[in-house]
């Protein structure tokens, strides 16, 4: 009896020395995490300026952003406008390219080859890098004038023609038109004016985006994914006489499965809160004309620029929805087409 | 096993009792504490250091910390009820601030001070910390906008003419005379069917078109506020006299062109891609020492039409907190700020020019080494100018739209008269609503 209560107090103190371990960490993330996110759900039910006291709206702020035609307006509404929704959903078009490209990169990346790990290294440099010094670089190789790309376009622009009219095409996808304008002519030819036209400045976004994501993390989390299939696998697939493709379909793919599944519900989580930095430095404030205005970016421009703020706890807590709307639905869908093991 | 329970609980009540402790100034070695608010840059930090130890030094009974972040930080630190006492803000602010009573009224404590008089700085100045016929702050440095040009490319182009030679940009010029400089200055050097150097760059910034929409007898705004008046023949007129430089005369590099940096501070002018730009004295600091060729700035022309001239002033103000626990320091420190000591302090470290009229003339009519030759020009610029008197913050997305519409003008999607029309329907849109819900800017 004495002995089991001894070990009762001893498992006590033993648990109350844990819980003192992670107070410090748990008290931090309900003061700085929890209480804040508890806070904008009822400031989206506020009007708030952040010099005056929060007044009580109940859910006008929902049904502003409902209304709100900046945000769902989409170009074939009105021309060059591009809604925020419309410019985030646009660029997260781009994440099952980059997944594939990350996963081209590992399976390239994963042979046994002399000097591998130089190349692996050289890969993942854009994920070290700067985010800003990257940036900048960009807005100079995009530059319609001066910029290298368009320097490589101009000159090969005869003998790629073919190329930009499957560039038009691209354009037109994205809801814009690239020829007959300027309407009385502009002085710099055809080529892609990127950055600063309405219909080029999302997929310039997405080309750096692409280059900057094939190689980073996603590329490390296939590589490792690539390692941890048994080789056995495949050399019984040869014997049986499967070839390349049907290797990688039969095998690698259903075994890298729970990987892509992780890294596109990252990407769908990053997509749609993304865009805030490329939106502040390499497009003045999300621009031409909003072209590159994501919603994350139209949330910092409520809060801190017209600081509004119960509106744009309203934007991120309608963005909350979609994301957990679409996490689940993902979650659900994985059952078909991820394999444990 | 307990001690350590013990200590580790002990520190965490410690840590969070000193946290709470240093949310306030105190008193604690009997001189009061201020806390000053500046953005938070390298140059603006070592400028405030050196004008907070003249101040001190002036007055052993206060305290002064620095404290340096951006408005976001400002607003968080006001609604955390810990406002900085003496803040800078861009004149921009004073409306949003002054309507909601975060910052205190100054008339009286200047009726009541016998060191400082509004005549002490130049008109544009005042102009820009007064909201609603009251003095809201101190204003403490900015700048017009002017033409920096090139010279080397009008000798270039001079030598090359000699029967047509232009004149170097001066207060004579028109807009005429602007125009025909910037047309003759732009080149093809390589035959390639590219532009290789322009010869102006206009914006649709909003620090730069209101310029000719003013000079040519136009407003952005009525003078109550109510109504936008983008839509008349002036302000038409003004705005197709840029369209023109950018689509007819193709002297000035479209929306395309225009990344950051096309301004004359920045990098085209710098690679003697541009022979006439429009800028702020604040772009001096990405061109004294940094270029191979010799510039200059003069005055924006003037319009054909009314012969007026006149610039956009940008600039920066000190503001007191309503919420500060010691109004008459804060206004001394406030005063000092924009004093000769101080301005000259703010001048030298190349914060544009400094309100205090004294102390400008006198730096600007002795320029230094690496200075334009007409340095001084800034101070009949700085007479004629007047601050933005329209762009109210409450407006939001309206201004942004409204904006849009002028900047499609450049990228060739609209024409002058249908941005117009389409800037003021947004305009009053924006206007309309904020009259009804907020009681006007």
């Amino acid at each position: 009896m004495k002995k089991g209560k001894t070990i009762t107090t001893w498992r006590r103190r033993a648990a109350l020395a844990g819980y003192l371990f992670i107070l410090p960490n748990a008290l931090g993330f309900l003061i700085f995490t929890s209480l804040p996110v508890l806070a904008s759900l009822l400031l989206s039910l506020c009007k708030w300026d952040l010099l005056t006291p929060p007044k009580w709206v109940g859910l006008e702020n929902f049904r502003n952003l409902l209304a709100d035609v900046d945000f769902w307006k989409v170009p074939w509404m009105a021309p060059y406008e591009h809604g925020f929704m419309f410019n985030t959903l646009v660029m997260m078009m781009a994440i099952p390219v980059s997944i594939l490209l990350s996963l081209f990169l590992a399976t390239i990346l994963n042979q046994k080859l002399r000097g591998m790990v130089l190349f692996r290294t050289l890969f993942f440099l854009p994920s070290i890098t700067a985010g800003i010094g990257t940036m900048l670089l960009w807005m100079w190789l995009l530059h319609p004038d001066f910029g290298i790309i368009n320097a490589v376009l101009g000159n090969a622009y005869e003998g790629l023609s073919w190329m930009y009219d499957g560039v038009r095409n691209v354009a037109y996808w994205f809801g814009g038109e690239l020829s007959a304008w300027p309407p009385w002519g502009g002085p710099n030819g055809m080529h892609p004016k990127w950055l600063n036209d309405v219909n080029w400045a999302k997929p310039s976004l997405i080309m750096m985006g692409l280059w900057g994501s094939m190689g980073g993390m996603n590329m490390i989390l296939y590589l490792a994914a690539l390692q941890n299939v048994p080789p056995a696998l495949y050399e019984a697939a040869k014997i049986d006489g499967a070839g390349a493709w049907q290797r990688f379909w039969k095998i690698t793919w259903p075994m890298v499965s729970p990987t892509t599944f992780f890294i596109f519900i990252m990407s769908i989580i990053g997509g749609f809160q993304g865009g805030f930095q490329q939106a502040h430095i390499m497009t003045d404030g999300g621009g031409p004309a909003g072209s590159t205005t994501t919603i994350g970016f139209y949330i910092y421009q409520n809060a801190y620029m017209w600081f509004r703020m119960g509106y744009a706890a309203s934007i991120a807590w309608l963005l909350f929805l979609i994301v957990l709307v679409l996490t689940l639905i993902n979650w659900h869908a994985s059952k078909r087409f991820v394999h444990y093991g | 096993m307990k001690v350590v329970v013990w200590v580790l609980t002990g520190l965490i009540l410690l840590g969070i009792i000193y946290s709470f402790s240093t949310c306030r100034a105190e008193q604690s070695d009997g001189r009061v504490k201020l806390t000053l608010f500046d953005w938070n840059y390298p140059i603006y930090n070592k400028m405030n250091r050196e004008r907070i130890a003249v101040f001190e030094a002036e007055n052993p009974d206060i305290k002064v910390r620095l404290v340096g972040g951006d408005p976001d930080k400002y607003m968080t630190m006001v609604s955390g009820g810990v406002a900085p006492d003496v803040t800078f803000a861009g004149y921009g602010s004073i409306p949003y601030y002054a309507k909601r009573d975060a910052i205190l009224v100054l008339d009286k404590f200047i009726a009541d001070d016998k060191d400082i008089s509004p005549d002490m700085f130049f008109g544009c100045t005042m102009d820009s910390a007064r909201y609603r016929g009251k003095i809201y702050a101190l204003p403490d440095n900015g700048s017009p906008v002017a033409i920096v040009y090139n010279k080397d490319l009008f000798d270039e182009y001079n030598s090359k003419h000699p029967d047509k030679p232009l004149t170097y940009p001066s207060e004579k010029w028109t807009w005429d005379d602007f125009r025909h400089a910037a047309k003759a200055l732009t080149q093809d050097r390589d035959g390639d069917g590219q532009t290789d150097v322009y010869g102006t760059s206009v914006s649709f910034w909003r620090n730069r078109w209101p310029i000719p929409v003013w000079q040519n007898g136009g407003e952005v705004v009525s003078a109550d506020k109510k109504r936008c008046l983008m839509d008349s023949p002036e302000a038409i007129e003004a705005i197709r006299w840029f369209s023109e430089m950018i689509w007819v005369d193709k002297s000035s590099p479209t929306a395309y062109t225009q990344i950051k940096g096309v301004e004359a501070g920045g990098g085209i002018f710098r690679q003697r891609r541009l022979a006439m730009g429009m800028d702020a004295r604040y772009g001096y600091t990405n061109l004294i020492g940094k270029t191979d060729f010799v510039w200059d700035i003069a005055p924006l022309p003037k319009s054909p039409t009314t012969g007026k001239r006149t610039s956009l002033y940008l600039g920066g103000v000190w503001m007191i907190s309503s919420q500060t626990h010691y109004p008459q320091q804060a206004w001394k420190l406030a005063k000092f700020l924009v004093g000769d000591k101080s301005s000259e302090i703010s001048m030298q470290c190349g914060r544009a020019i400094a309100a205090n009229r004294a102390v400008a003339e006198r730096i600007l009519r002795n320029p230094g080494d690496g200075m334009p030759e007409h340095d001084s020009a800034w101070i009949d610029i700085m007479n004629e100018s007047r601050p933005k008197d329209f762009e109210f913050l409450e407006m939001g997305r309206y201004f942004v739209r409204a904006m849009d519409e002028l900047n499609y003008i450049s990228q060739g999607r609209r024409k002058p008269e249908e941005a117009c029309r389409n800037f003021t329907r947004i305009f009053n849109e924006g206007l309309k609503i904020l009259w009804e819900k907020e009681g006007g800017p």
